[in-house]
């Protein structure tokens, strides 16, 4: 007797279920600029090493004559596999199979990988791309989702969670993303609502477009619900990739650590003249970031939200670090509500999976206004101040010119727990700017415009600069800025031992 | 700024800015044509004098402020026009 025939049941049972939900919808998706789960899934990990788990899963659903209508893998691909090397989980949702709609039985499958990656301590990617909740099952589908939900929340600080949207994404499966640490958005071919165009035309009488409403640009530009765009499926899979590479697997390892090709003591003296001396005059403090860190390569996060501020990812001497920089080339570089919470975000995820956070800063103070006191700066700035002072991970800031009121100690101040402080030779250390400072220590004893001009001056002089902070031991060292580079890594060096802890509590209360 | 309008590819028909703040310079007069990343005003706001530009090729189509003018966040400076093919 031979084995052969059972043999080809499971080649035939491999088949259908890597047929989806047919050819002619793969087509359907493929004409849409969109690739298959598995195809993303191929793009995504090293080739050949992804295993696939529960691929004969089927729904259970009786409803609505959907015993009828099973697909081997109901409409999720899942499994884990490697990424340069490394263990990584991921689920991909099939939208060719009842529109890659949720059900209980691939909530299932979604969560056992949850569970597995929570167990292991690997990351979980999800490739999702679905029309929502399985209509047919009711509150099965629903409690699927909540599932999710839990292990988002579970996991989330444990192990980095990452989520591309590839198609259209509404309603309650927005949420699973929204907890995970980064979004990643592909143009033109994903949506992400909470209600969709129709339902609010309805009930408010709005039209809207689907890309206005919940495009990649609308949320990666309006809203900040996303970090990264890409142009299709395939660029979204490798950005994924290269977001993996400075990450650690959970939050008891530290990041991986490159081979470092860059010199350590290279020295760049374009950067001595960058800062105008001009204190007025704007520059792009990116001019000043690439030329210090490894390859001048640095993965910006939200690089179209709240643009006054810099956040990313970068290696100095192979080590991966976080990145937080004011950007004085847009709206003078203040702090307000938006770039507030885009930095303490990150900051948060930074300090909850060992990435030093190095701050350059150059920040002139909060915006004033009654649109900003009214939207609750108050609340959303103390987000940041209170990221940074919560912070253990090693914490170096360099301050490139201004550095004024609140907003120096909000900036990683020594005060509020940084290890290193360096500024440049330009840097303003101060209350507040000179014109302001001159009209309320000198109220009306200045008689002519010359007066003025002299106490400006001198008040730069004794006021404006790193000295006064220095004599203070609040900044430890000032640093010739073509040095930059062999500074930090000193300092990151130094700091690579650092051990910090909070004091013990169940969490603490970040004002939300 | 809870209206973050604009931003790259968008057809922005004025210009304005999220900050209130003091007019330093205008760079263009009525009925002038720009192209787009061109400066058009100059503005003092937060200690820095920060350029604004026009994102797509427009022609001015009026000047609302002056130089030295103090300016209110959001409120339109220049209005701007699209510049009708021909």
């Amino acid at each position: 007797m031979s084995l052969r025939p059972k043999i080809k049941i499971l080649e035939e049972k491999h088949r259908l279920a890597e047929l989806g939900g047919g050819q002619a919808r793969i087509d359907k998706q493929h004409k849409a600029g969109r690739k298959t789960a598995r195809e993303r899934i191929e793009d995504l990990f090293d080739a050949g090493t992804f295993v696939e788990i529960d691929k004969f899963v089927t729904h259970r659903n009786t409803n609505f004559g959907m015993e009828k209508n099973k697909v081997l893998g109901d409409g999720v691909v899942s499994g884990y596999g490697k990424i340069e090397g490394r263990l990584i989980y991921a689920f991909a949702q099939d939208f060719t199979v009842l529109g890659g709609s949720l059900s209980r039985a691939n909530a299932d499958k979604i969560v056992k990988i949850m569970d597995l990656a929570m167990k292991m301590g690997a990351p979980v990617i999800g490739l999702n791309d679905s029309g929502g909740a399985r209509i047919q099952e009711g509150v099965e589908s629903l409690a699927g989702y909540a599932d999710i939900f839990y292990r988002n929340v579970r996991s989330s600080g444990v192990i980095p969670q990452i989520s591309a949207i590839l198609g259209p994404c509404a309603g309650g499966a927005v949420y699973s993303p929204a907890i995970t640490d980064f979004i990643l958005m592909v143009k033109n071919t994903s949506y992400m609502f909470v209600t969709g165009p129709d339902v609010i035309k309805t009930v408010t009488n709005e039209e809207v477009t689907m890309e206005d409403l919940g495009g990649a640009m609308t949320h990666n530009q309006k809203s900040g619900v996303a970090h990264f765009t890409a142009d299709d499926d395939e660029q979204a899979m490798m950005m994924i990739r290269e977001l993996i590479s400075f990450l650690p697997s959970n939050n008891l390892e530290d990041p991986p650590r490159k081979k470092c090709i860059d010199d350590m003591d290279r020295e760049d003296l374009s950067l001595d003249n960058i800062i105008p001396s001009d204190p007025n005059k704007p520059y792009n403090m990116l001019d000043i970031i690439l030329p210090v860190v490894d390859n001048k390569h640095f993965l910006e996060v939200q690089p179209h939200f709240a643009k006054n501020i810099i956040v990313g990812f970068a290696r100095i001497g192979g080590r991966s670090i976080g990145i937080v920089a004011n950007q004085p080339a847009v709206l003078a570089g203040v702090l307000d509500i938006d770039s507030s919470t885009k930095a303490a975000r990150f900051v948060r995820f930074c300090d909850a999976f060992h990435i030093p956070i190095v701050t350059f800063e150059d920040v002139p103070g909060f915006l004033p206004g009654t649109a900003q006191e009214f939207g609750g700066i108050i609340k959303h700035g103390a987000k940041l101040l209170y990221a940074f002072a919560e912070a253990t991970v090693p914490k170096i800031t360099i301050i490139t010119r201004k550095a004024y009121g609140g907003a120096y100690d909000v900036m990683s101040s020594k005060h509020i727990g940084a290890d290193y402080n360096f500024a440049y030779p330009t840097a303003e250390i101060a209350v507040m700017g000179p014109d302001g400072a001159v009209n309320i220590i000198y109220r009306n004893k200045l008689n002519s415009e010359e007066e003025r001009k002299n106490a400006v001056d001198d008040y730069r002089d004794n006021f404006a600069s790193p000295y006064k902070a220095a004599e203070l031991g609040y900044i430890d060292e000032i640093i010739f800025p073509h040095n930059t580079r062999k500074k930090l890594n000193q300092a990151l060096e130094m700091t690579e031992n650092k051990s910090d802890s909070n004091p013990p509590k169940k969490h603490g209360n970040i004002p939300l | 700024m809870n209206n973050r309008k604009g931003g790259e590819g968008d057809d922005a028909n004025f210009i304005s800015t999220p900050m209130p703040g003091k007019i330093v310079k205008i760079l263009v007069n009525e009925g002038d044509v720009v192209k787009g990343g061109e400066t058009v005003v100059i503005v003092s706001a937060m200690k820095m004098e920060s350029e604004y530009k026009v994102v797509k090729d427009r022609r001015i189509k009026q000047v609302l402020v002056k130089e030295g003018d103090n300016i209110d966040g959001d409120q339109a400076l220049i209005l701007l026009e699209e510049i009708e093919e021909k």
